[in-house]
């Protein structure tokens, strides 16, 4: 583990009974970089992250986090991280406020930070309503607000911005930017992938339990970008649509003759972001 | 495992706030404080001018006893058989009263063994009569005699030979004695003191930490630096907290002079204890507070349900010892009927035992899968 890996990840094996969750899986993350955990539903998304977090043992391999060893070592890995969990868990008779100073006491911090928490994630004009009124973004702002207390090292979040309106959204991509700028790892899961092309610097899809890929949002685009062109054109008083892909020398072809001999209607190239890239690659995995 | 009192004030705090938001929770507390306000303001008196005489044929420690522990200023009087005229075997009493008659063994049996003879008589139809007035006498005896012999005890109405009597004489110890099928005010506090420590320890216990489990709360919470056991020493003593101040509350209503009982203390937080411990495992198995509940009252009814079998049939005696509602119930209905004392206490260690092993078992399920 070099000095600026914080999470070290080896061979992670968890097993539910027959079915094997997450296999075989191996990835660091550095100190300060916003890493995107990608893959369908049931990849082993969560899973690893229960493991991170110390409330799933697993099965074989080896975690660790800033070297200390999970679960072996949890109640020093503790302070450590911040976890935010897709499902909200606050005490709901308590209000925003009240939960939040729960929690600062527990962590032995200053009751201003509660304050401080409240004010970033623009939740103070609501603290000190109970959380049960609370619509489901500011829940979900609650739970973040709530995870950067004690300013973490690490923060794992599982679909931070599910829910949220598009202010509520960019205010905490913002934030998590600012946060991973400052030094805090970040390490989210999420199914948006304009966010995951937005703010990550490395993304890793799982599928299956099996990681297929870990590298830039950039270089995936790059490395997976297929060159396609979608032409619309009247045919035997008819319009018909095809997609050609320029890679292809025959499609290239049926291409040139479309445009030289049809009555060519729209001719446009189709861009290839990370999403067509995620479903190429975890389709890929399916098939 | 090192506790750090302040994290464990920060929880208590925590559940003493959740609690008062929860009304419902309350209100049932209330309600078991307001039944014994109940029972203390219409506990039936022995009726004005009824009598009851104990009456013996031999002097001994154990008459010495019941002389002693005679209460004050009641219906009761203990007196010598020649105290009374008698007609064959009957005794004339005056009107209005009825007897416990302490005979010697029978002389026919020959061996020194055979066992004292207890007659209770009365006058009319109703031997309920007698009812008050065995709700001194058993216990009392039950005091005296650390193992007691067998008794043979019959109810007879006044006037009627003991050899013509149609009820079939009954050989019995002091520990099966008739006393158990009284309703007496003893019983009603031991029950309603079961009920708080059923209601705050496990059904409260049960319902508060399944519902953190299912909101994932509970998860929350232990991954800030709080310790397992800390969490866990926070709800055993906020639980147990509230259990000992409404017992507290009805023994007071109830039974004041119980209130200074250090054993009778010692049993209630081990009851609570173990109560707490049997939430805990349901709470740490169930996944869905739903499930929780379900199971909590099968808890309930089925300690009922044995301990009723077990009264009727000898399969289920086997199960009564491993019970340690079982301990606690008695002990609890003892330490309310009599002035115990620390010679007492080695009844205490079974108790004790059931109530460790459980609370072993409880703090291993939830460390293990109780807060994830």
């Amino acid at each position: 583990m070099t000095a600026s890996q914080i999470i070290r990840i080896d061979r992670l094996v968890v097993r539910y009974g027959s079915f094997t969750a997450v296999d075989g899986l191996s990835l660091t993350v550095d100190q300060g970089e916003l890493f995107g955990f990608l893959g369908p539903n049931g990849a082993g998304k969560t899973t690893t992250i229960r493991v991170l977090i110390g409330t799933l043992s697993p099965s074989d391999g080896t975690v660790e986090i800033d070297g200390l060893r999970v679960p072996r070592q949890l109640d020093l890995v503790k302070p450590l991280f911040g976890f935010v969990p897709d499902t909200e868990n606050h005490i709901e008779e308590f209000t925003g406020r009240q939960n939040l100073e729960l929690f600062a006491d527990l962590y032995g911090i200053p009751r201003e930070a509660v304050d401080e928490s409240l004010n970033r994630l623009e939740l103070d004009e609501a603290a000190d309503v109970h959380v049960r009124s609370y619509s489901k973004g500011m829940r979900k702002k609650l739970l973040i607000a709530r995870e950067l207390l004690h300013r973490p090292k690490i923060l794992y979040l599982d679909e931070p911005t599910a829910n949220l309106d598009s202010h509520s959204t960019e205010l905490v991509r913002r934030m998590l930017r600012d946060l991973a700028a400052s030094g805090v790892t970040v390490f989210l899961t999420t199914h948006n992938m304009e966010e995951v092309e937005e703010i990550c610097d490395r993304v890793a899809i799982l599928c299956r339990g099996k990681l297929i890929e870990c590298d830039t949002p950039g270089n995936f685009v790059a490395r997976y970008a297929e060159r396609k062109v979608a032409v619309h054109y009247e045919k035997d008083k008819r319009t018909c649509r095809e997609l050609l892909d320029l890679d292809a020398d025959a499609e290239r072809d049926r291409l040139a003759g479309i445009v030289q001999h049809e009555n060519c209607i729209q001719l446009h190239s189709r861009e290839f972001n990370f999403d067509d890239v995620f479903r190429k690659l975890t389709g890929q995995a399916y098939t | 495992m090192i506790l750090r009192p302040h994290m464990v004030r920060i929880l208590l705090r925590r559940e003493c706030r959740r609690l008062l938001k929860n009304v419902s929770a309350v209100a049932l507390i209330g309600l078991l404080i307001a039944i014994s306000l109940l029972i203390a303001t219409s506990e039936t008196e022995p009726q004005g001018q009824m009598r009851c005489w104990v009456v013996y044929w031999q002097e001994g420690d154990w008459i010495s006893h019941l002389k002693k522990m005679r209460p004050a200023r009641s219906q009761i009087h203990i007196e010598p058989a020649s105290s009374f005229r008698q007609v064959g075997e009957h005794l004339i009493y005056p009107g209005n009263s009825c007897a416990i008659e302490i005979r010697p063994p029978n002389s026919d049996s020959g061996d020194g063994s055979a066992p004292v003879r207890i007659h209770y008589r009365y006058r009319g139809k109703d031997p309920n009569v007698l009812m008050p007035y065995l709700r001194w006498f058993w216990p009392v005896s039950s005091h005296y005699f650390g193992n007691p012999p067998p008794f043979i005890q019959q109810t007879l109405p006044m006037g009627v030979s003991s050899r013509a009597a149609a009820f079939a004489a009954t050989v019995a110890s002091l520990r099966d004695s008739s006393v158990s099928e009284l309703v007496t005010a003893e019983i009603s506090a031991t029950a309603l003191l079961f009920a708080v420590q059923f209601f705050t320890c496990c059904h409260l216990l049960v319902s508060l930490t399944s519902q953190d489990r299912e909101r994932g709360t509970l998860t929350a919470l232990a991954l800030t630096p709080v310790s397992i056991g800390e969490l866990l020493t926070a709800r055993y003593v906020f639980h147990l907290s509230i259990s000992l101040a409404a017992s507290a509350a009805i023994l007071a209503i109830l039974q004041p002079s119980a209130l200074v009982q250090p054993l009778l203390w010692t049993v209630l937080s081990l009851t609570s204890l173990g109560m707490m411990a049997v939430g805990m495992i349901i709470a740490t198995l169930s996944r869905t507070q739903t499930t929780a509940g379900l199971l909590t009252l099968s808890y309930m009814l089925g300690v009922g349900v044995v301990f009723y079998l077990s009264t009727r049939y000898d399969a289920f005696d086997w199960v009564k010892p491993a019970m340690f509602e079982r301990y606690s119930f008695g002990l609890t209905y003892l330490s309310l009927k009599l002035p115990i004392s620390i010679a007492h206490a080695p009844g205490l260690i079974p108790l004790l035992i059931l109530v460790t092993v459980w609370l072993t078992a409880a703090a291993t399920l939830f460390r293990r899968l109780g807060w994830r």
